[in-house]
């Protein structure tokens, strides 16, 4: 019997750059930034300039009591995955949902709940919190809320390793369709903590970019040397993870297959990149995917634009593809869409997926001065088109030493 | 004759109290049903015609979670508390009217 593989089916996003995949991947291609100077009730005292907002209504998806009820995380992550499914073409009322679970990655789950419950009894003096706020709240929150919605009763799990937490969730998804423990997963990722408490916390990291004199939308400039540190973003992106067989017998629409899912801990530092644990997750995963280096055709790095961690993540790449890293493309479209931190690997998935089924690699914005330290082959400034590729790897590496490296191929 | 006096003055405000409350307590009692369905209908998508006042919430599919979420944005749409105890006694929207008014009388705020 051949090795289970899994499809991925359908996919949802909602960004800085659009509230859907078409949008997201037509801002992608254009090169388009979502990044802003943020509002001043957003920012009050921290000190934070810039960050990349959704342009979020709750309506239509959501009625009055859900708006309220759900937090913005949660929203987030149910207008995703109902976008993931719809384009799945996923019959759900005819399939065995006791085979379909949820994968689900966020880094702070409901901080806006989270935050104004300490604001009114802090603030107030009033120790009255509304009823919901533990449930709004909670890390596993936007998972739950999908799972809820569609009636998702196969495995369920939430990762929250900060940034590779989402990416975590669509490796460990595979592994449990390939596993045989589900049929199908909605798997991905969500966060939504851009408030005044959670900017200042960053911001007290020393890690923030303040806002480009000349264009705060292009604040955000990874591998450049003018970087000057991360742009926090919000969003959301799902998609269908389906054992390929039962994808291909339904006709379901393919995008690619997830077929390998490299994770390694640095074990090092709290912050601080190690490029020996980001080379032991990308040569997991090119073992696992049974490639080459140079079968890779492009390279969602994870390229955060801070001062040490586009040096580190440059030389672990180097380590890895030895000379094929001359010719693989690898951007950072966080210049474009900001750091979604705990949705950071979902989304970015999404943009390795342009570049797989259309060949359209987007770019890393604003790269107009290369770090000669930064040495790999860029896509900068604007987006390219090539053949579509074999295959694609998409970075993430987060706080707390956690890397997750996943590759697709083409269906 | 003081004490006695005292007394009576007592009385007398509270029987007049009453009979204002008595008027202000009947009008209250329309407004504040109607502000409680008003309020149920967006909290649990319901239309507000089929809100029947005495039907029990828990066949309208209302769980319990929802229902002490409900039960906060009443206490503060009309700045009252519903104690533990009168709270297990609530099955109806009537039966919650009944409480909040007691509670609004009880506040002075009828």
């Amino acid at each position: 019997m051949a090795a289970r593989r899994v499809a991925v089916t359908g996919a949802g996003v909602v960004s800085p750059l659009g509230k859907s995949l078409a949008e997201f991947h037509a801002a992608l291609a254009e090169g388009r930034s979502g990044i802003r100077r943020l509002p001043e009730s957003l920012t009050q005292g921290s000190g934070v300039q810039v960050g990349a907002l959704v342009d979020w209504n709750p309506a239509p998806l959501f009625n009055e009591a859900e708006a309220v009820n759900i937090d913005r995380v949660s929203q987030f992550a149910l207008a995703a995955a109902a976008q993931a499914l719809a384009a799945s073409r996923l019959d759900l009322s005819a399939a065995d949902r006791d085979r379909i679970g949820v994968y689900w990655g966020t880094g702070m789950g409901g901080a806006h709940t989270l935050e104004s419950a300490y604001k009114h009894v802090y603030g107030t003096g009033e120790w009255r919190v509304r009823p919901l706020t533990v449930v709004m709240a909670m890390n596993n929150a936007a998972g739950s809320n999908v799972a809820v919605r569609h009636g998702l009763r196969g495995p369920f799990a939430n990762f929250s390793t900060a940034c590779s937490s989402s990416a975590m969730a669509l490796g460990e998804a595979m592994r449990t369709i390939v596993a045989g423990r589900a049929d199908a997963i909605v798997a991905g990722g969500s966060e939504a903590l851009l408030t005044p408490g959670t900017l200042a916390a960053w911001q007290a990291l020393r890690t923030l970019a303040p806002a480009d004199a000349a264009d705060p939308a292009a604040s955000c400039k990874p591998f450049d040397k003018r970087r000057a540190g991360l742009v926090l973003g919000e969003g959301a992106a799902a998609f269908v993870l389906e054992e390929e067989s039962r994808a291909r017998a339904r006709g379901a629409p393919i995008h690619a297959l997830l077929t390998a899912y490299g994770n390694s801990c640095d074990a090092a530092h709290m912050s601080r990149p190690d490029r020996d644990g980001q080379v032991r997750a990308m040569r997991e995963a090119l073992i696992e995917a049974g490639l080459e280096p140079n079968a890779i055709g492009y390279i969602n790095a994870h390229g955060t634009a801070t001062a040490v961690g586009d040096v580190v993540e440059a030389e672990a790449i180097n380590v890895v593809f030895g000379a094929a890293a001359n010719d693989v493309p690898v951007s950072s479209t966080k210049s474009l869409h900001g750091h979604l931190l705990g949705g950071a690997g979902a989304l970015e998935f999404a943009v390795a997926l342009l570049a797989l089924e259309k060949g359209v690699l987007a770019p890393t914005a604003f790269l107009e001065q290369p770090d000669p330290a930064c040495r790999v082959r860029h896509v900068p400034l604007r987006a390219e088109r090539i053949a579509p590729p074999r295959a694609v790897m998409s970075n993430s590496f987060a706080f707390g030493g956690s890397n997750v490296v996943l590759i697709a191929e083409r269906a | 004759m003081v004490q006695a006096e005292s007394i009576k003055w007592h009385g007398a405000e509270r029987s007049e109290r009453k009979s204002v409350n008595y008027r202000r307590y009947n009008a209250l009692r329309m407004s504040t049903l109607a502000r409680i369905q008003d309020l149920a209908a967006k909290e649990f998508s319901i239309d507000p015609k089929s809100l029947d006042p005495h039907v029990q919430l828990d066949t309208l599919g209302i769980d319990s979670l929802s229902f002490i979420e409900f039960m906060f944005k009443v206490e503060e749409e009309f700045g009252v508390s519903v104690s533990d105890e009168n709270l297990k006694g609530i099955k109806t929207l009537a039966d919650l009217e009944r409480h909040v008014v007691d509670a609004l009388a009880a506040a002075g705020k009828g």
